[in-house]
């Protein structure tokens, strides 16, 4: 038996209605970021299924110390940049006082138990013969790396290989952000130009 | 009896609900990726400075040349002159 026209621009108008659903349906979903596949039914039984989201981002993701050198008048053989506060050295001239270092924010809903960072160059790579470059990690939240699981409280030398300074970090909003602070020393032998270093973190698991 | 519906319109109707179906998944695809995209498992940040050449002379290592009067050297003759004897 054949289908007339009538019925079958009828199967198509259906066809057309059930697509639109379907891709707004699908919208409506993804923008609940994670939230996925709520159903009800006469029961009053509602399931959510919440999906986990491993994510982290820069919130600072800048230091500059702007343009600046030594001044050796005084017998000054070094510079000391710092973005913890401490003043930049006496042996320092123009460059920009820094007071805020970089901010890492865990952004998933997840707890990273592998939280990594390097650096692409090394001090001697990034400054020269005799330079110091540093970070130092602390909590930005408290608590948002407890206990022992923070590493490198103290200054100590960059690494350029992917380097664990996070076992347990935290996604509660309020405890979710780690504060890396730098320390760079200039000897007065660095040739003069800009320099530009790119630290990288990674969630290794 | 009402009159069927034309071949054409059914073709126009084919093409409408090909068209719909398609815009419809590339919308949601490009929604997934975004949403992709956010989660992300490195972020990098940089750090920078422009180191000029340095200001002043460095300590005193520097060597100073002293104004030193030449020692006067030569010859100084004594002609020792016996006095007449009586």
């Amino acid at each position: 038996m054949d289908i007339s026209n009538r019925s079958l621009a009828l199967i198509l108008l259906v066809a057309l209605a059930v697509s639109l659903f379907g891709t707004f349906t699908a919208l409506n979903k993804i923008q609940k970021l994670g939230i996925t596949g709520a159903a009800t039914s006469d029961t009053g039984t509602a399931t959510l299924n919440i999906s986990t989201t491993q994510s982290i981002t820069f919130t600072t993701n800048s230091v500059d110390w702007g343009t600046g050198g030594i001044n050796t008048t005084a017998g000054y053989t070094t510079c000391d940049l710092y973005t913890d506060g401490t003043s930049n050295s006496a042996g320092c001239y123009g460059f920009n006082t820094v007071t805020q270092g970089l901010v890492i924010e865990n952004n998933g809903n997840q707890v990273i138990t592998n939280l990594a960072l390097r650096s692409n160059v090394s001090a001697t790579q990034f400054i020269g013969t005799g330079a110091v470059f540093e970070w130092k990690l602390s909590n930005n939240e408290a608590n948002s790396c407890p206990g022992g699981n923070l590493s490198d409280t103290t200054w100590t030398a960059v690494s350029t290989t992917d380097k664990t300074i996070c076992t347990y970090f935290d996604y509660v909003d309020s405890q979710d952000t780690l504060k890396v602070d730098l320390h760079v020393q200039i000897p007065y032998t660095a040739s003069s130009g800009i320099r530009q270093a790119k630290l990288t973190a990674t969630i290794l698991s | 009896m009402q009159e069927d519906l034309s071949r054409k319109t059914v073709i126009v109707l084919v093409i409408l609900v090909a068209l719909v179906s398609f815009l419809g998944t590339w919308t949601v695809l490009t929604e997934v990726n975004k949403l992709t995209a956010q989660q992300k498992h490195t972020t990098t940040a940089t750090v920078k400075l422009n180191i000029q050449p340095p200001i002043g002379k460095l300590g005193a290592t520097q060597n100073k040349p002293l104004n030193v009067q030449p020692k006067a050297t030569g010859m100084a003759t004594f002609e020792i002159i016996k006095p007449p004897q009586n």
